[in-house]
């Protein structure tokens, strides 16, 4: 038995680089990462409408031309791969520098921080949608949930946001649940319409039980979240400096949005996220090697929607005033295109494709009634040009051993030749 | 190869009877898997067979009767489908079901471990102890895939998609494998392969058995059965119609009027 070398592709292999090169390699991808930013931070500023939709144009030509080039596709992976930790580090603090580019105009900020709660939400149908396949097509329901369960707890009882908060995440979670029963019974498109019709109903209620939401009239005056009697519309000043309030709801979304993707993650490569994955590729056989399908599932739905919760929570104590409109079939189809478009099941897609979506729509203000128009038309190009998603969900590469499996194949002593003269042997 | 009377019985068939509306799919079918044995079930198409691995794994309900599995003869249609792997039973399908955007690995490692309870807090934590559980799952799920060589571990970190044909039923097998069964259920382990490959299957087959593995296979290559079956069951019409050594069941009459008709049978 030769040593297999093809073997070589399939493992991950030790960093040889000398410290030269690694810097090298790092200011690379560093100056990569800062350009693209920049880029990002230009787009977001434009406010002239011929000026957006060119830039827009730009991107996706930028986008389908990257598609085009597999070769430089891969040398980049790689790259990245490598320095993996520190291109995280660069992106963490890109982040935590973009209100300070905008200090001057608070709006900006206030869209990253929107971004930043459509992004936890999006997460969280990715568990339900991306990891599990459950097609939920009623998310709204769980957004609403938690931003009606806190606000009025804040603004009846009087509970703090750190506390309503988790409420806010549980009360969504067991809505989740309600859903999971009757949804447990159908799939795919089926599955859809209970869902669909779970979103209706559920709207139809924000509207008419007045006594918990206080119908159309919405929930006003809800008080911002506060920490030792600090409370997040007041302005940090640094010297004379003083920063936009915007920047707390910033910062408390980012870190929420960050925590998500950090969990996502963490269930995504665990036992559980596994079994999910198992599900959404075929549930007959999960379940004959054993996944417990039923028990899954409602924690799919219940984990998915518990994330809908806290970002609904965050969104009420952020704006201040919820209203049924905020949670009608446009908003649950929002959130599933930001899980498709992004690509389902790919945490940093779901998360590029919620800033997409939070942010475009705004900026295309400027075209007044075309606005959906074009949005809708920009939906159905990517749905044709990219199926999957714009960053489909590729498998990750598990650390192995060279040696390791080259002792095993040779242990098992089989030649890849077809074996020889078997059929005699086995005659009865 | 001869048929051992004194071996203990695995799994048991009583009575059984599913219909589809008016079609008896499984007609009060009664038989015996012996431990430690590879049996075969023969049978022209329509005849039951896969309706009766489709009825253990509890994936249909029954009309009547039972099937008892192991010692203690555990009615298999009173658990749910996915306690039944537990129990010791793995199945590979006709159609495959593989879990295609799973790697190689990654679609052993569900049998693995499906039937440990997937803890949320664990996953997030992801202590010491879990990491190195998941380390010895990993090296166990490559030393199953070893079984085929270098075939499948080669490919063990892409999709399960991206295998050809004949890997992809090898890593069905595989996955059986990897999940500890005492009895191993083979629909069709050959269909649509090459003599070659058939050949490579036998050889599969019989090592799975060596390794202590009780095997029931349903198959209609003839020289497949022939060459590793040391037991066979001919069905039709959803019943058993003949049971013996291959040379036994396939000179029996019923067997080719089954697959025939009555004018050949008469010869």
């Amino acid at each position: 038995m030769p040593e297999v070398d093809f073997i070589d592709t399939q493992v991950a292999r030790e960093d040889t680089r000398t410290l030269a090169e690694k810097a090298r390699d790092r200011l690379m991808l560093g100056g990569g990462q800062v350009a693209l930013f920049a880029a990002f931070l230009v787009g977001i500023a434009l406010e002239d409408a011929v000026l957006v939709t060119g830039f827009l144009l730009l991107v996706v030509v930028g986008a389908i031309g990257w598609g085009r080039m597999p070769k430089l596709n891969r040398w980049a992976g790689k790259r990245l791969a490598k320095d993996k930790r520190f291109a995280q580090l660069i992106l963490i603090a890109l982040l935590a520098v973009f209100p300070f580019v905008f200090l001057d105009n608070p709006y900006l900020i206030h869209l990253g921080a929107l971004a930043a709660i459509f992004a936890i939400m999006a997460l969280g149908l990715n568990i339900t949608l991306g990891f599990c396949g459950l097609l939920d097509v009623g998310f709204a329901v769980y957004f609403a949930a938690g931003a009606y369960a806190s606000s009025q707890l804040a603004v009846i009882f009087d509970v703090s946001f750190w506390i309503g908060l988790p409420i806010g995440g549980l009360t969504a979670a067991f809505f989740g649940f309600l859903v999971a029963w009757p949804a447990l019974r159908v799939s795919d498109h089926y599955l859809a319409l209970v869902t669909l019709g779970y979103g209706l109903i559920m709207n139809l209620l924000h509207r008419n039980f007045t006594f918990l939401t206080h119908g159309t009239d919405g929930v006003i005056n809800i008080p911002p979240p506060s920490i030792f009697g600090w409370d997040f519309v007041t302005p940090i000043e640094i010297g004379d400096l003083e920063l936009p309030f915007q920047m707390n709801f910033y910062f408390l979304a980012l870190i929420i949005a960050m925590l998500t993707v950090f969990v996502s993650i963490r269930l995504r490569d665990s036992n559980l996220g596994r079994q999910w994955e198992a599900i959404r590729e075929d549930e007959v056989a999960a379940r004959c090697f054993g996944v417990n399908v039923r028990r899954l599932k409602i924690i799919a739905f219940s984990t998915g929607a518990f994330f809908g919760g806290i970002g609904g929570a965050v969104f009420a104590h952020m704006i201040g005033f919820v209203h049924p409109d905020n949670f009608v079939l446009l908003t649950s189809i929002m959130i599933l295109a930001m899980v498709i478009i992004g690509g389902m099941g790919n945490v940093a897609g779901v998360v590029v494709g919620a800033v997409a979506l939070t942010l475009i729509p705004e900026r295309l203000r400027e075209f007044e009634d075309l606005r959906m128009l074009l949005f809708g038309g920009a939906l159905v190009l990517i749905m044709i040009y990219r199926p999957q998603g714009l960053f489909p969900n590729s498998r990750r590469r598990r650390e192995l051993q060279a040696e390791k499996i080259n002792t095993l194949i040779a242990e098992s002593g089989r030649d890849d030749a077809e074996a020889p003269g078997l059929p005699d042997e086995v005659k009865v | 190869m001869a048929v051992d009377e004194t071996a203990a019985t695995i799994l048991a068939s009583e009575a059984l009877t599913k219909n589809f509306g008016g079609v008896m799919a499984v007609n009060d079918l009664s038989l015996e898997v012996r431990e430690g044995e590879i049996t075969a079930i023969i049978g022209p198409n329509g005849s039951g067979k896969t309706t009766f691995f489709n009825l253990i794994m509890h994936l249909y309900d029954a009309t009547s009767g039972q099937i008892l599995f192991g010692g203690e003869r555990r009615n298999l249609l009173d658990l749910p489908t996915h306690k039944i792997n537990a129990q010791g039973l793995a199945r590979t399908f006709q159609t495959l079901r593989l879990f295609p955007n799973l790697t190689v690995l990654e679609n052993v490692l569900v049998a693995m471990s499906a039937h440990v309870n997937a803890g949320f807090l664990p996953a997030l934590i992801k202590p010491r102890s879990l990491r190195e559980q998941d380390k010895g799952a990993e090296e166990k799920a490559l030393e199953t895939l070893s079984m085929f060589g270098a075939r499948l571990i080669s490919m063990c970190n892409e999709p399960a998609s991206s295998l050809s044909y004949a890997n992809r039923r090898r890593l069905e097998i595989a996955r059986c494998v990897a999940s500890r069964p005492r009895l191993i259920l083979l629909d069709e382990p050959v269909a649509g392969m090459n003599p070659t490959e058939t050949r490579g299957v036998i050889e599969d087959i019989q090592r799975i058995h060596e390794k202590g593995h009780t095997v029931l296979l349903i198959e209609h290559d003839m020289k497949l059965v022939e060459g590793v079956a040391h037991r066979v069951f001919a069905f039709d019409h959803g019943t058993k119609i003949a049971e013996g050594s291959f040379r036994e069941v396939s000179t029996h009459p019923a067997v080719i009027e089954a697959y025939l008709g009555k004018r050949a049978a008469r010869h």
